[in-house]
């Protein structure tokens, strides 16, 4: 027997594993399951009667220290359950299924040939999108989506259909769906939308997946850290390098003062309030990670050596590469080729890039450790004041810069990014905008987190909109900004200011007799109104609004985005 | 910002306010006066510390001693 396609799903057996392909077929392939585990009475385990194997191996802790480890080889997963609650098991990442699927060279989403149970990785382009038919359904309810909705609005090949759910059919090989749409799809694997953790459609878990070489059923209620620590846990065991469950790492003692010239974010300068005709931002593409792949920030290369030492008492060692650095430039480098191929895929590599840096700083972080997250911070305060003094060397003002972004005004931008990239061998990203707004608090300082501006592809707003507004402020929000769209430069913005008060009359209008969608705010997945005794949750009916609450928050809004006027 | 210590912005404003309350509470119009001035211009030192070593506490008194220079340029507050 011959099949060939796509490797969807991955099913367990006895003795073997069940690889589902697209297009619903399905081939078993005999495998048995690593397990490996520091123990001295091997032959104990060994004893079990679907442990088949064992060998005894060496492998290095992240010091470099000696691990002798057994690998035993099992028939099932039944058995991995049993003899992992009883002997100290290591390398449960990447998870066992993974390692198995590896060693058969069948990685999910992969192009494979089975012939009589043996597998054949085809080769393809690296960067192609598997051809899987792929779904996300979504239940909707009068406040939005809702598991217990009886309408679905589903996304099928990047067309949205909508309909009753009594009249839904449709059959694909994976399928993110809510509520009772999940019983009307036909799919070897259905993703339940309540018990996802991560912020990605469908698409960008068949890309984690992808990359993390893990199945996408393992990821479907995992963190973005499980997909991290996955790719970083892969370059750990190609080098042998034992990947515990947990690290006992203790942070080196430091003074108070060390702590306080140690334990900083990133460089955030208070804006010039205002709006500020001809600009441009520069931003450093992916900031953190590309420090930490520089600078060879990992665990293990942190005070190993003092190759590189730094003013905040920690240093770096450069003899041999970190795992996360490895792993995060292989990350870096797909997610820059997939930008302008597929940025859907390109976002959800951005998410696990987002996520490296905060990863080094926690505490059950496998391969981070506090100073490392500390270098990271240090470094990017340094970059950002290079980048800061070169603005003004070149004759531009610096109006506005956070962390890994700069505002500036003045003629020589295009040569201020050239230097920039030579001075810091970090690559930068620039953008004019014909205006922007940098806002103030209620007090009339500077707010640094929030601002609008145009520039040629659309506006660009930040810290204004938020998921957890009120419908009808996320609307009359979208609306203002539209108004602001037509502005080309601050003084016909200042001109708006009828047009936009005329909005807020609108908008507080409509609060008065809007209909109960307007009133619904989201917080956790949950959907709100604020009723005359607070807030209710929407599922239960709509039981009235509290009107000054939401004339509130529009007046609010208003004054936030056109205040400076 | 970091992971133990407040975040710098609170704690300058907090100062301030601990220095409009105590010129208040003095009935000194001329320190109150000389504070609301150095708030002002707090965050302009902000942006320039923020890499330093520097405790909020620090960064008022810069505040208020560079208005303090300002108004001395020329004699000025010799009379």
């Amino acid at each position: 027997m011959r099949v060939e396609g796509y490797v969807v799903d991955a099913i367990p057996g006895d003795g073997y594993v069940t690889l589902v392909l697209d297009g619903h077929k399905a081939a078993n392939v005999r495998t048995t399951f690593p397990l490996y585990a520091i123990t001295q009475k091997p032959e104990r385990v060994m004893e079990h009667p679907d442990v088949v194997d064992h060998v005894e191996e060496v492998w290095r802790d992240l010091d470099g220290r000696e691990v002798r480890l057994h690998r035993f080889e099992l028939r099932n997963f039944r058995a991995y359950r049993y003899v992992s609650r009883r002997v100290r098991t290591v390398n449960q990442l990447p998870t066992p299924l993974s390692q198995t699927l590896a060693r058969l060279r069948a990685f999910p989403f992969k192009k494979v040939r089975i012939t009589e149970g043996k597998v054949e990785l085809l080769q393809e382009d690296e960067l192609a999108f598997p051809q899987v038919k792929l779904a996300s359904v979504s239940t909707v309810d009068w406040y939005g989506p809702s598991r217990w909705g009886s309408e679905y609005v589903a996304v099928l090949d990047g067309k949205v259909v909508r309909g009753k759910v009594k009249d839904l059919k449709l059959k694909v090989d994976v399928a993110e769906c809510s509520g009772i749409s999940c019983d009307k799809i036909d799919a070897p694997v259905k993703l339940r939308m309540e018990e996802r953790r991560s912020p990605v459609s469908v698409r960008g878990l068949v890309e984690w997946s992808l990359l993390s070489r893990t199945p996408i059923r393992e990821l479907a209620q995992a963190t973005i850290g499980k997909v991290l620590t996955t790719n970083e846990a892969w370059v750990a065991l190609s080098r042998k390098i034992v990947v515990w469950d947990v690290v006992p790492r203790v942070e080196k003692p430091k003074t108070l003062t060390q702590l306080k010239g140690a334990d900083k974010g990133g460089l955030v300068l208070f804006p010039k309030v205002g709006c500020h005709d001809q600009v441009v931002q520069v931003d450093f593409s992916s900031m953190y990670p590309s420090l930490i792949v520089k600078y060879n920030i990992s665990a293990e290369t942190v005070d190993a050596c003092e190759d590189l030492t730094t003013e905040i008492g920690h240093s770096i060692c450069f003899r041999e590469r970190g795992i996360v650095p490895e792993a995060l430039s292989w990350l870096l480098k797909r997610r820059e080729a997939l930008r302008s191929l597929d940025p859907e895929r390109a976002e959800a590599i951005k998410w696990i890039l987002v996520a490296s840096f905060g990863y080094l700083g926690y505490r059950n972080s496998r391969f981070g450790r506090i100073e490392a997250y500390e270098l990271v911070t240090y470094f990017a305060r340094r970059t950002l004041r290079t980048a800061i003094d070169l603005a003004r060397e070149l004759g531009l003002e610096v109006l506005h810069g956070i962390v890994d972004s700069l505002i500036v005004r003045g003629s020589d931008a295009d040569q201020f990014s050239s230097k920039l990239t030579e001075l810091t061998g970090i690559g930068v990203k620039t953008e004019i905008m014909d205006w922007v707004v940098l806002t103030a608090r209620r007090d009339g300082l500077p707010y640094p987190g929030r601002y609008l501006g145009r520039t040629r592809g659309g506006m660009k707003v930040k810290g204004v909109q938020r998921s957890n507004q009120p419908r009808i402020v996320q609307e009359f929000l979208g609306e203002l900004v539209e108004l602001m769209e037509e502005a080309e430069n601050c003084s016909q913005l200042r001109s708006l200011r009828g047009k936009g008060r005329e909005l807020l009359s609108k908008y507080l209008q409509r609060a008065v007799s809007g209909s109960p969608t307007d009133y619904v705010l989201w917080v956790r997945g949950v959907p709100y109104v604020r009723g005359p005794m607070g807030f209710y949750d929407a599922r239960y009916g709509y039981g009235g609004r509290y009107l000054p609450y939401y004339l509130n928050y529009i007046r609010r809004v208003y004054e936030e985005v056109f205040g400076w006027l | 910002m970091g992971r133990t210590q407040a975040p710098l912005t609170s704690m300058v404003d907090r100062e301030m306010q601990i220095l409009l309350r105590v010129a208040d509470r003095a009935r000194l119009i001329s320190l109150k006066e000389l504070s609301l001035e150095a708030i002002g211009r707090i965050r302009e030192l902000q942006n320039a510390a923020y890499d330093e070593l520097l405790d909020p506490r620090d960064l008022v008194f810069l505040a208020l001693l560079s208005v303090l220079a300002e108004r001395c340029e020329g004699g000025g507050v010799r009379g």
